[in-house]
């Protein structure tokens, strides 16, 4: 290894210029047993991800699995035109970001606000008994979940007769046919099944202050609105901006499977998302390379929006993925 | 830790408390609902008659997933794969977090932009599932443990609790003394984020739980398919109908929304006792990090 | 460099993988990499053939054990671990010496699995899909199929014959390009054409003191009746007169009263789609008035799926429906064998307001289930045989009910299941226990006999089955015919859109969430979403199959 090491040492600098590179060089070297570390994951991200992207060229072909991707004939951008020129293209559109967008209003925060609720729990009993149940809805499954909230919001359901009783609806309201319900079925059920959930990272970033500060902060008289502003949050900042930028880098991916478990026809002007088009469209017709055409276009936009939101934590937040 | 409490806090600790109480039901009503069908008798749940507490009181459904000797193969296997997979997990994405942490790594920005990519460019299903063929992993363990063996977006947050929660400071000096980056990983990082490492031991070890994808797609040996698969089918398989003008299977339909609902706590439990077995790592990440401040 | 080598040992770990495999004989994986399949043998000069070749339709098929490689979806009719548990099987390797190593994809429907079979594009030697009619010619024309023209002429005589004796199926068969990819289930009895028809409550017609209903007035008349009637008795008015899971099981109940249908039908020769026409709006006005009148289920749109259907009929709250008779009319039967009066009756189609009766919820004799061969088979001429062995008198005793003396006995010609089936000593019930014998002919690649459902359906179907086949019209039904690459690549997309747009705008009108005064709209929108040249290529479709 250090044979190694030296032979390239030679041959480096006369290839770059001097001077800074020198010193990046020597940084290199120092740190050679954190490259190695790096090895065996760089490896799996080539193996298992880089080495089966050139298969998104489907997305300009016509697939035919028994002609192999190679031999599939070329068709440029006739998926992408298919897809624009869609009937339905504008308002699965605006029908993904207005979901997207809810629940990133909604939803994200959520998560936060129950880890600092949490947080400010002095009983720790009471404390982890709370946080233990608040992650077990995440555990049922999609169909379950599905199966139960189409169960509660039935006409004759336990939501309905619960509003009829206390008389806040004089007539029962057929939630899951109604377009203006569906988002917020949507949404609401989704904090509700991953709020818990999400709030574990949050919990843990909490768990990582120093509680030396906050001994620190109440001698010197904050009260604990001040210690959550200048401590708590300051303390988990870096955690909240890494999420939120990856949470932004998704924001064209709302999950197909259960936008196809709760929407129906009669509510397609609101639920029909992208991803539930593709699904209806390129899975269920094995149309995989309109599908790859859509991944592409949803990539592109989801990679650019991570890319700016990126650039600009690194300028405002001084925390940034890169 | 003595606070002079004022009105306001008092009544914000009682508001808070009120909340996550009520939260609290909510969160755990729809679990309980799906025990108590679980028990209950297929026409009660069918009329709705359920919502409390059980009617019609009988373990039949645990019965008839049980009497099916796949349930306990599958069972087994699952806990391989949780096992095995989340092990290969933590190392790589450890390996992967620590180094990236390190300011002082050249073209680490590099690297990162290099990881996060495949967060959102991917070759999709087709090519993904030819790979793994022609790797040789089609229709062997491997191929539940490998093509995931990293979550970009784990290793994304590990990386930021090193770079947020380990000082500087605190790997320099221990360079001083000469200790290795191994050693450091080891017996100083490691110790300090408890609480990371049981987060993403449970992060990993859900995702191997409740994973049955892979398996649909790359195991057509039946003796090695996990536990969520069989679950899936048995669900799903007993609403066929006589579509083609066979005979069908009408007769499991009476029992199969019980089934379903046992079927669903029997897939849950497992990873509902972890949890708060790791929550104690939390805690002592924590105390952990007071003392070596 | 390192990727290389890895490269290298992957297909090192393959190779020996393959070898292992077969070694062990468990030849299932003979199609992995390593082992490179050879050009297909042509069918006149196959590569084993020895002096001593036995003649087409000779059994066994061939001396020497012979182990083919089927890949099949365990669903519906699937028991057990494995096909080879069934006893038709076993005594069918017996008796051709060809054993089949069952290649089971899992996943909800199949539709998954069998998507992701082909996407790989290696496939086991012989490939059996539910929905093989369409699949078949889609995957043949990419070549993943062999091409059976030739195979057929030699070495298939049993299937040959009934293709011989049947025109029409031959026509349904061959693609626009004059090829057959696929050995399909066959229906050639009226029986086993019956798919949903409309079931009511006997019982409650009786307590109501109305008429089975006959014509479009009638069902209004009864369904206002049950919602009015209470004929459940208590007291409450929570029947659902007339219950559905989907539009599609609506419209192709009641659409052909209105001379009109789900989506494409034939009218003199020339095809249409029903919405574009105006006897689509009639049927939807009719359907709204049952709607706003709370007759047809509230809820068809939510509760899609059958155990919503089952639990309404099982709380004794379903009027009517259209079903199935052995998952609906016998399974809800069963269910409620508790209940004093529970009682079904199938109905004939109703008669439509002028004079128009016609069934719509029907087979075709070419069935949608078949098994293909592989073209990188090297064995298509003896899995040619073995299947043609499906058709064969044998073959289709054995497919249908079993093993002679185990399952059914032969009572005056009549193929009789015995106890063992239907009062099983180790207390299957009658569908468990069949499925330990047999496949079912209308499972597989075989000729349906009417004698197996005619025994395990009930009396009422039975019945039911009679009064409807007698109105099934081919003329008027769009045939089971696939369209050309060309042709599909060119509808395909347009037509998605359309029938997005068709779901919300129909359910829309039914529901009363849109007036009809919107429909000349509706209609005009189909035409620039391009229905006409939709409809033009489906035209040239049907008149290619026509001048077959």
């Amino acid at each position: 290894m250090n044979a190694n090491a030296a032979k390239s040492n030679n041959k480096v600098p006369d290839r770059l210029k001097k001077g800074v590179r020198r010193a990046t060089f020597r940084g290199v070297i120092k740190n050679r047993s954190l490259y190695i570390m790096l090895i065996p994951v760089v490896l799996y991200f080539i193996v298992f991800h880089y080495k089966p992207m050139y298969g998104a060229i489907i997305a300009f072909k016509d697939f035919k699995p028994f002609l192999g991707i190679g031999d599939s004939p070329w068709v440029g951008f006739k998926h992408f035109q298919q897809f624009f020129e869609s009937y339905f293209f504008v308002r699965i559109l605006r029908n993904t970001i207005v979901i997207s967008l809810y629940q990133l209003i909604f939803g994200f925060p959520a998560a936060i606000i129950l880890a600092l609720l949490l947080n400010e729990l002095k009983n720790q009993i009471f404390k982890r008994f709370v946080q233990s149940i608040s992650y077990l809805p995440h555990f049922i499954s999609l169909v379950v979940v599905c199966g139960m909230l189409i169960d509660f919001l039935q006409p004759d359901g336990i939501i309905n007769r619960s509003l009829l009783a206390i008389g806040v609806i004089g007539e029962p309201i057929n939630f899951m046919i109604l377009p203006e319900w569906f988002r917020i079925i949507f949404v609401g059920s989704g904090i509700w099944q991953s709020v818990g959930w999400s709030s574990i990272i949050f919990l843990a970033a909490l768990s990582g202050i120093n509680p030396s500060l906050y001994e620190a902060a109440a001698v010197d008289g904050a009260g604990r609105w001040r210690q959550m502003l200048s401590i708590t949050l300051p303390g988990i900042m870096p955690t909240i901006i890494i999420l939120l930028i990856i949470n932004i880098g998704n924001f064209m991916v709302v999950g197909f499977d259960k936008i196809i478990l709760l929407y129906n026809s009669a509510t397609y002007e609101t639920a029909d998302v992208i991803g539930s088009f593709v699904f209806r469209r390129g899975i269920t017709e094995a149309n995989y390379s309109f599908t790859a055409a859509v991944g592409l276009f949803n990539s592109v936009i989801n990679f650019t929006l991570l890319v700016l939101v990126n650039q600009l934590a690194k300028k405002k937040a001084e925390s940034s993925l890169w | 830790m003595t606070y002079n409490k004022s009105i306001g806090e008092r009544l914000f600790d009682a508001f808070n408390i009120v909340l996550l109480v009520v939260g609290s039901f909510l969160f755990l009503y729809p679990l309980w609902f799906v025990i108590v069908s679980s028990v209950s008798d297929a026409a009660s749940i069918a009329s709705g008659a359920v919502s409390l507490w059980p009617k019609g009181f009988n373990l039949e459904a645990y019965e008839r997933v049980f009497n099916d000797s796949r349930v306990w193969l599958t069972y087994r296997n699952t806990i391989f794969y949780v096992l095995a997979g989340t092990l290969i997990n933590l190392v790589l994405t450890t390996l992967g977090a620590y180094p990236l942490s390190r300011r002082d790594l050249y073209g680490r920005n590099g690297v990162m932009l290099f990881i996060v990519f495949t967060m959102f460019f991917s070759g999709g299903l087709i090519p993904m599932y030819l790979n793994v063929r022609d790797l040789g992993l089609f229709d062997t363990r491997w191929a539940l443990l490998l093509p995931g063996a990293i979550s970009a977006y784990n290793l994304i947050v590990m990386r930021t609790f090193f770079q947020s929660t380990i000082p500087d400071g605190l790997i320099e000096s221990a360079k001083m003394e000469g200790a290795s980056e191994y050693r450091i990983l080891w017996s100083i990082v490691l110790p300090l984020s408890m609480p990371v490492v049981a987060v993403m031991t449970l992060f990993y070890a859900v995702y191997h739980w409740n994973s049955w994808f892979d398996a649909m797609i790359y195991l057509q040996d039946r003796s090695l398919h996990p536990l969520q698969l069989l679950l899936r089918e048995i669900l799903v398989s007993s609403q066929t109908n006589d579509m083609l003008g066979g005979v069908g299977s009408g007769d499991v339909v009476g029992v199969s929304e019980t089934i379903k609902y046992a079927t669903t706590v029997i897939a849950t439990l497992p990873i509902l006792v972890i949890y708060p077995f790791l929550q104690k790592y939390f805690a002592k990440g924590v105390m952990l990090g007071g003392v070596k401040e | 460099m390192t990727s290389n080598k890895l490269k290298e040992t992957a297909s090192k770990m393959a190779l020996a993988l393959a070898l292992v495999m077969v070694v062990t004989a468990c030849s299932g994986k003979s199609n992995s990499p390593a082992a490179s399949p050879s050009a297909s043998p042509s069918p006149t000069s196959s590569n084993e053939g020895n002096e001593g070749k036995p003649e087409a339709g000779a059994l066994p098929i061939v001396a020497d054990k012979l182990t083919l490689d089927t890949w099949v979806v365990s669903d519906g009719n699937f028991r057990g671990q494995n096909y080879n548990e069934k006893n038709s099987f076993v005594k069918m390797e017996g008796l051709t010496n060809i054993n089949i190593n069952w290649i089971q994809g899992s996943g909800a429907d199949g539709v998954e699995a069998f998507n992701l079979l082909m996407a790989g594009g290696q496939i086991p030697d012989l490939v059996a899909y539910s929905n093989m009619v369409t699949e078949g010619p889609k995957y043949g024309q990419q070549g993943a199929f062999v091409e059976l023209t030739p195979y057929i002429e030699q070495h298939a005589p049993n299937f040959k014959k009934i293709l011989d004796n049947n025109p029409e199926l031959r026509k349904l068969l061959t693609t626009a390009d004059g090829e057959i990819y696929q050995f399909p289930q066959l229906n050639l009895h009226e029986y086993n054409l019956v798919q949903m028809y409309p079931q009511i409550r006997q019982d409650w017609l009786e307590k109501l003191k109305l008429e089975e209903p006959k014509t479009i007035d009638d069902w209004y008349t009864v369904l206002k009746a049950i919602k009015e009637g209470d004929p459940n008795g208590n007291g409450i008015a929570d029947e659902i007169p007339y219950v559905a899971v989907n539009l599609q099981h609506i419209i192709r109940t009641f659409g052909p009263a209105f001379n009109t249908d789900w989506e494409f039908y034939v009218d003199n020769g020339k095809v249409k789609f029903a919405p574009y026409e105006a006897e689509y709006k009639e049927l939807l006005q009719w359907l709204n008035k049952l709607y706003s009148e709370g007759l047809l289920d509230q809820n068809y749109l939510v509760d899609t799926d059958f155990k919503f259907l089952t639990e309404k009929v099982t709380t004794d709250r379903a009027g009517a429906w259209a079903g199935w008779s052995g998952s609906y009319m016998r399974s809800f039967t069963d269910l409620m064998s508790d209940h004093p009066t529970f009682k079904l009756v199938g109905t004939e189609p109703p008669v439509g307001p002028k004079g128009e009766q016609r069934f719509g919820f029907h087979a075709w004799p070419l069935g949608t289930v078949g098994v293909a061969i592989s073209a990188k088979s090297k064995h298509i001429e003896e899995a040619v045989k073995w299947l043609d062995f499906q058709y064969s008198e044998e073959g289709i005793m054995l497919n249908n009910f079993g093993e002679e003396g185990v399952s059914y006995e032969m009572v005056d010609g009549y193929p009789k299941f015995t106890d063992a089936v239907f009062n099983n000593p180790e207390g299957l019930n009658s569908t468990e226990s069949l499925l330990s014998y047999t496949i079912g002919g209308g499972m597989w690649s075989t000729v349906a006999d009417e004698r197996y459902l005619e025994q395990y359906d009930m009396e009422e179907a039975i019945e039911a089955k009679q009064k409807v086949g007698k109105y099934i019209n081919f003329d008027k039904a769009f045939p089971p015919i696939t369209l050309t690459t060309q042709q599909n690549d060119k509808v395909a997309s347009l037509l998605a859109d359309i029938r997005t747009y068709r779901d919300e705008y129909a359910n829309g009108f039914v529901m009363g969430n849109r007036s009809f005064d919107e429909y000349d709209r509706f209609v005009q929108q189909l035409k620039q979403m391009k229905i006409e040249e939709i409809i033009a290529v489906y035209q040239e479709a049907y008149d290619n199959y026509l001048g077959k």
